[in-house]
């Protein structure tokens, strides 16, 4: 990474502002800075180099999601945030497995985050919705509401793209699209709930 | 006393999303409220529809984070032993100007040169609304093709990392500095649902760009460099001119239709595009796949336009979409993001100069752009 990037991001908060304005160098450095103490906490504790990197992952996702969309004022530095993060999803997975509460070992402070780890959670079961109601909704449908919806491209864009006849054509389509998949988005809800 | 509105389902989706983006009148934006607040049943609709735009905008942005992740990942392990480099820090401060030997062009023999046509453009059709625009083609290299009819075309890509080898590179095209910060400027056809995407010329060698804005309609996409080693370009030698230019002025584009960077010069034969396109030229440069996000410039130097495309049934016949919506674009970029202090070249500094000097200078700043797609392997 240039040299430049890292002085870009050198700060906190510098670092928590590239992240909201989406840059990927901060991202990029975000990511790379906080690795190695979160690999350690989840290979100390009978982790994996697989699991330490899905962890991370993890936490990095929530890490984002929290600067990019919501409250960016921290109690903490990021660094004990990421490792808090990290060792109560840590601690989930070894509890999963183990079906009887543990403790581990490790070296730095860390926060109690309930708030976070909620809000985390909503995300994460919105996302395996969300997720679940795109694979199964097929095609055209899927490109239609992606191109639509996520690329912007407009009506007589899809127009164009779908072959339809006219623009009327192209809205019909988008909405038998939209309504399957929000038919398909929340029933994928109800089997979650039961 | 205007009537209420009234939509069937269809047409409230339609509503619905034109009035979340922002896309409705002022006029058509008090009716649909009005349309909203008469009944319970349209403001569920309404939230709802939001919330299932929510849920996907997450899954986007989600689906793009976990991707990129993955790349930083797989990039990291080289990245934390490599401490050498932190010696070089105070250097690389943003708009740094970069000490470049002119007389260290070692490759200025391939440049000035006639354009080489390559017999490899046989029927690629795509370009913004693929089939529709039958008569149009996007320049951009199947590099497939051109692997299979030329060889010899890959030969530093050993030097990089094994993850990027197993990815295909698909396609080429050019790209030209914007800022010298390490923004770049290039067509959005080529770089269209790209995997990765970097660029290179002999000056710079091979550098990791990150797509950071695309304009689909203009056709313009707005890259940055994303490497170790990028330092800054320093002192950029050309200008963006914003004016329309006249039928005849002297044009010409260096490009990348082949590994080499190759020369074409003609004239603005219109001042409309393909199909009457206001916010392009034809121009009389004969271009080659691989030309596509070129420059185009003028006898002084300045930036006038970017190579777009040309018409398949005659040779001769290219397009460049203005520079004015590369102003435009880059303009779009700055009010959300965080270059908002970046500017574009106002001084020219090819002007006195004749084309030989001209070209040998703008080569640095003139990239081949390598597109991967790991879709293809």
């Amino acid at each position: 990474m240039a040299a430049i990037v890292r002085t870009l991001y050198a700060t906190d908060e510098l670092l928590i502002e590239g992240i909201k304005l989406d840059r990927n160098d901060a991202l990029e450095v975000l990511y790379k800075k906080y690795y190695t103490s979160v690999q350690h906490l989840v290979i100390a504790n009978n982790g994996t180099e697989q699991d330490a990197k899905d962890i991370y992952q993890e936490t990095i996702i929530i890490v984002y999601e929290k600067f990019r969309y919501g409250n960016t004022i921290l109690s903490c530095s990021i660094k004990t945030f990421i490792y808090s993060i990290a060792r109560n999803l840590w601690l989930k997975k070894l509890n999963g497995v183990q079906k009887k509460s543990i403790s581990i070992d490790e070296h730095e402070s860390f926060l109690d985050l309930s708030d976070d780890m909620s809000q985390a959670q909503n995300n994460e079961h919105l996302y395996s919705q969300i997720e679940q109601a795109m694979e199964t909704l097929g095609e055209p449908c899927r490109s239609l509401i992606e191109d639509f919806y996520l690329k912007g491209l407009n009506i007589s864009g899809i127009t164009e793209k779908y072959a339809y006849n006219n623009s009327d054509t192209a809205k019909t389509q988008k909405y038998k699209c939209l309504m399957r998949l929000k038919r398909m988005f929340l029933n994928s809800t109800n089997e979650d709930e039961d | 006393m205007r009537a209420d509105l009234k939509l069937n389902s269809v047409e409230f989706i339609d509503w619905a999303d034109k009035y979340l983006n922002g896309e409705l009148s002022i006029e058509e934006t008090s009716q649909f409220e009005k349309l909203l607040s008469s009944k319970d049943l349209y403001f569920q609709k309404i939230e709802q529809h939001q919330s299932l735009l929510d849920a996907l905008a997450l899954y986007e942005s989600r689906k793009q984070l976990i991707h990129k992740l993955n790349y930083f990942h797989d990039h990291m392990q080289p990245e934390m032993a490599d401490n050498s480099q932190s010696s070089t820090e105070p250097q690389a401060l943003l708009g740094r100007v970069r000490e470049i030997n002119h007389f260290k062009v070692y490759v200025a023999a391939a440049s000035v040169a006639v354009v080489v046509t390559l017999s490899i453009i046989s029927g690629y059709n795509y370009f913004r609304t693929n089939d529709v625009n039958k008569g149009y083609k996007a320049l951009r290299r199947d590099l497939e093709k051109i692997r299979k009819s030329q060889h010899a075309i890959i030969k530093n890509y050993n030097t990089s990392n094994s993850k990027e080898e197993a990815v295909a590179e698909r396609f080429g095209g050019t790209g030209f500095v914007l800022t010298s910060e390490g923004l770049v400027v290039t067509s959005y056809h080529l770089i269209k649902g790209n995997d990765s995407v970097f660029i290179e010329n002999n000056y710079m060698g091979r550098l990791k760009a990150v797509e950071i804005y695309s304009n689909p309609q203009a056709d313009i996409s707005i890259l940055r460099i994303a490497d170790k080693s990028f330092k800054g370009f320093g002192n950029i030698p050309y200008s963006f001119s914003g004016n329309e230019k006249d039928l005849g002025e002297k044009v010409f584009t260096l490009g990348y239709p082949r590994e080499d960077v190759v020369y074409g010069e003609g004239a603005i034969s219109s001042n409309t595009g393909f199909d009457g396109d206001s916010t392009a030229y034809q121009i009389s440069i004969p271009v080659n796949p691989g030309n596509s996000g070129g420059p185009l410039i003028d006898d002084k130097g300045s930036i006038i336009g970017l190579i777009s495309g040309k018409q398949t049934e005659n040779e001769g016949v290219a397009f460049a979409i203005k520079s004015k919506n590369i102003i435009e674009c880059f303009e779009n970029l700055k009010n959300d993001s965080s270059i908002s202090k970046i500017t574009l070249n106002k001084r020219n500094n090819l002007k006195t100069m004749n084309r030989v000097g001209q070209l040998k200078k703008l080569q640095e700043y003139i990239f081949v752009v390598k597109v991967f797609d790991r879709d293809n392997n």
